[in-house]
């Protein structure tokens, strides 16, 4: 059985990944740190092994996973109470994770983010078939057809099916309300 | 009006504020695609902080399968690992063992000397003669041939 030595030295051996995965964390969830999931996960994995040391499960990669989730979705949680409302991303955020966000023909005026607006979208977006539905949703949020099959239990095949089928849907649905779209 | 895919992206993300819920389980404790598990994926879209949660959990993929690995490695019982160098050694002892066991040991004592035997051997040297070859002849008949007559005698 791993002591916490161990356990330590292992994450500390593989701490770049962790950095690697929180660099990719995007405006919403400042805050979130490598030194925080490792030291969340830690305290739970030898939790773990002193309630039950010979519990097989702490060695398998999915209970890690689900385990290494849990704590991200706790800290995310914690510091969405902390700030009191999510940070909305300000222009130099934009620049950081989505450059191309300014589209050639025209920035979103005020109209646009019309609260209004936003709301026929997003009524729009709930009258999709729901496969469809949740492609969307999932493509809107920012998530590849490979994660958004990883996440649903889709095929690769499938996940790309329903992402550009429900796409193409949204585009026909938003042009009846004079909304013309376009699809990357 | 006019939209590009990363505006409508990033007014969906803005509207979808609403708090992390605290029950959301792990999409990992469905195995495959399941109502279930498309409604938890619709409850992640559904919420941009737990959308970019899961976009930080999907990149600790990596990470969770190396820390079960290492810690699957120090699970292993710790003789194994102490004296897996003396698995060979034992090895090698062993085959030692059983080859000197089965070849016979022999003390010079103990060896007994064959019986000579007294028999002339062939002592001429072939090489200083040469080979005379006889050549192969009928044999000559050691008995008479006795005539082939059954009968000699008359019957009238």
């Amino acid at each position: 059985m791993p002591s916490k030595a161990q356990i330590q030295k292992i994450f500390a051996r593989n701490h770049a990944l962790v950095i690697k995965a929180v660099s990719f964390q995007r405006p919403e969830i400042k805050g979130l740190t490598a030194d925080d999931i490792e030291q969340e996960v830690c305290i739970k994995l030898l939790n773990l092994i002193k309630s039950d040391p010979e519990n097989e499960k702490i060695s398998s990669y999915s209970y890690i996973y689900r385990i290494t989730a849990n704590v991200i979705i706790d800290l995310a949680r914690k510091n969405q109470k902390l700030k009191g409302e999510m940070t909305i991303p300000d222009e130099n955020d934009e620049e950081y994770y989505a450059p191309s966000l300014i589209s050639e023909a025209s920035k979103p005026d005020e109209d646009h983010a019309n609260e209004e607006m936003i709301k026929r979208v997003l009524v729009v977006i709930e009258t999709l078939k729901e496969s469809r539905r949740v492609a969307v949703k999932l493509r809107l949020q920012g998530f590849s057809v490979k994660e958004i099959g990883g996440m649903t239990g889709w095929s690769f095949h499938k996940a790309g099916n329903l992402s550009k089928r429900g796409m193409s849907d949204l585009k026909d649905k938003l042009h009846e309300l004079g909304i013309e779209y376009e699809i990357n | 009006m006019k939209l590009t895919e990363q505006q409508l992206s990033q007014l969906f993300k803005q509207s979808k504020t609403t708090e992390v819920d605290s029950c959301i389980d792990s999409l990992n404790d469905f195995s495959q695609a399941s109502d279930a598990r498309i409604a938890v994926a619709e409850k992640i879209a559904d919420s941009s902080h737990l959308s970019a949660s899961y976009h930080v959990i999907n990149q600790l993929q990596d990470w969770s399968k190396s820390v079960a690995t290492d810690i699957a490695s120090t699970r292993q019982p710790a003789f194994e690992g102490l004296f897996a160098w003396l698995r060979p050694v034992l090895a090698t002892a062993a085959l030692a063992s059983i080859v000197y066991i089965s070849y016979p040991q022999f003390e010079p004592s103990q060896i007994t000397p064959l019986a000579i035997s007294e028999k002339g051997v062939f002592t001429a040297s072939f090489e200083d003669t040469p080979t005379k070859l006889q050549p192969q002849l009928p044999t000559k008949a050691t008995k008479k041939t006795i005539s082939d007559v059954i009968y000699s005698g008359g019957f009238g």
